[in-house]
């Protein structure tokens, strides 16, 4: 990697960060990445208690439930080495080598940095262990195949780092690096194939089949389908209150991320806004069918 | 002269009659939309405020306070004969299927504007701000997830 480049990608990676790195960064990245909108059931929430898996994440290959990822040495990751969680987000693969389901968004955390696992890592390793295991997934045989996710993955997954791209600014390439790594944006946002894969002629273009299955908006700048006559400001008050153009509120799987994105910084804020005002305009009308 | 005043009151009587059947339905619906829409216009305003952007501060206490009786005015809102057999409208059906579980969203609505309400009043713009996000979310989202069409 060049010496610019390398450069560019610590800032990338270190933007938004307190200096200290470590653990307190590493709450921030957890912040960034919502890792406790899926690791946390929504009782064990209101009860302050995190990041103890259970949660069921429907699919439409079925109901999966997210893994206890407190460091717990039986039910969590209390046994893992720092390289098993590398392993877990760059490759999708578990510490004894069995394919993760795709439920697990490591398509996109495959893009974080090193050194954001490790400092994300540094964080869990101080939440209060949970002694408590994850529900069996409720899948067909197909569908809860260890080696079929590996086949999957070796047609729809590709483990590599985000290339920064030395032509944008660095606020742009901090902008990518929150929607297409730690955001994960295009797990909810891009449509998939019937084997769920994404369809990346259509990238944040909406889906009517998402996360739980409700619809997922259209998150280019077309102005018809998308968010093109939204204003910068517009999508600053959507990351920080949830609110909408015209006074409604986003609720549900889009309400969980505001709760992360309010707590970003400002700068961080504004370089996903960036970012997503560059993208190619799609026009992909999500909704019921205009008549 | 009898008959002159019989025949206006027949004829009273049946434009009467034709005012309140005709697509009452849709009179509602439409009624319903333009409280929603006042609805969010104060919300927008108040956010427009809360940010700095402009409008006046000195206002927020009478807004919150429109909210406050539109929530009260949107328990009213949802006749029987307005939903989306009887013309266009993004209400769902579950609205007259599920009362109970409608009855606690509208009630949550009430509450968290009485709350705005109250909060607007202290001059704390931190918990006003907190307040408008709670009030989205528990409010606003709660019953638009479960109860209204997607556009």
């Amino acid at each position: 990697m060049s010496a610019l480049a390398a450069g560019l990608a610590l800032v990338i990676s270190t933007a938004g960060a307190r200096a200290s790195g470590g653990v307190e960064q590493g709450a921030y990245i957890l912040t960034a990445a919502g890792c406790v909108g899926c690791h946390t059931t929504p009782s064990d929430k209101k009860a302050g208690v995190l990041l103890a898996g259970g949660r069921a994440l429907k699919t439409p290959f079925g109901v999966y439930y997210s893994p206890n990822i407190t460091p717990d040495p039986e039910h969590g990751l209390g046994a893992w080495s720092e390289a098993d969680f590398l392993t877990a987000l760059r490759h999708g693969t578990s510490p004894r080598g069995e394919h993760y389901f795709p439920v697990f968004p490591y398509v996109s955390y495959t893009r974080i940095s090193e050194r954001d696992m490790r400092d994300l890592w540094a964080y869990l390793q101080t939440v209060p262990a949970v002694a408590r295991s994850e529900p069996p997934h409720e899948v067909s045989l197909i569908f809860g195949s260890r080696f079929l996710a590996g086949l999957w993955k070796l047609i729809y997954f590709k483990p590599e780092t985000l290339a920064i791209d030395p032509g944008k600014s660095p606020e742009w390439n901090r902008g990518a690096y929150l929607v297409e790594a730690l955001g994960h944006c295009g797990e909810c946002h891009t449509p998939r194939g019937m084997l769920g894969g994404f369809q990346t002629s259509k990238h944040l273009a909406g889906t009517n089949t998402g996360p739980d299955g409700d619809s997922a908006p259209n998150i280019t700048p077309d102005s018809d389908t998308g968010i093109g006559r939204w204003s910068d400001d517009d999508l600053d008050t959507l990351f920080t209150l949830g609110m909408i153009p015209d006074g409604d509120f986003v609720g549900d799987g889009m309400g969980e991320v505001v709760e992360n994105t309010a707590k970003l910084t400002p700068e961080d804020r504004r370089a996903m806004i960036v970012y997503l005002r560059s993208l190619p305009a799609i026009q992909n009308h999500i909704g019921k069918p205009k008549n | 002269m009898a008959l002159r005043r019989i025949s206006m009151a027949a004829l009273a009587a049946v434009v009467a009659a034709m005012a309140a059947t005709a697509s009452a339905g849709e009179g509602d619906i439409k009624y319903r939309q333009k409280v929603m829409a006042a609805v969010g216009g104060h919300m927008g305003a108040m956010v427009t405020i809360l940010k700095g952007q402009g409008g006046n501060k000195a206002d927020i206490a009478g807004h919150a306070h429109a909210m406050a009786e539109l929530a009260k005015i949107s328990m009213h809102v949802f006749p029987k004969g307005s939903g989306p057999m009887d013309g266009k409208t993004r209400a769902k059906a579950e609205i007259w299927e599920k009362p109970d579980q409608f009855k606690a969203v509208t009630e949550a609505f009430v509450r968290e504007s009485e709350m705005l309400a109250k909060v607007a009043k202290t001059g704390d713009m931190a918990a006003f701000g907190a307040q408008i996000g709670a009030l989205g979310k528990n409010a606003c989202g709660a019953c638009h997830k479960p109860f209204r069409e997607k556009e």
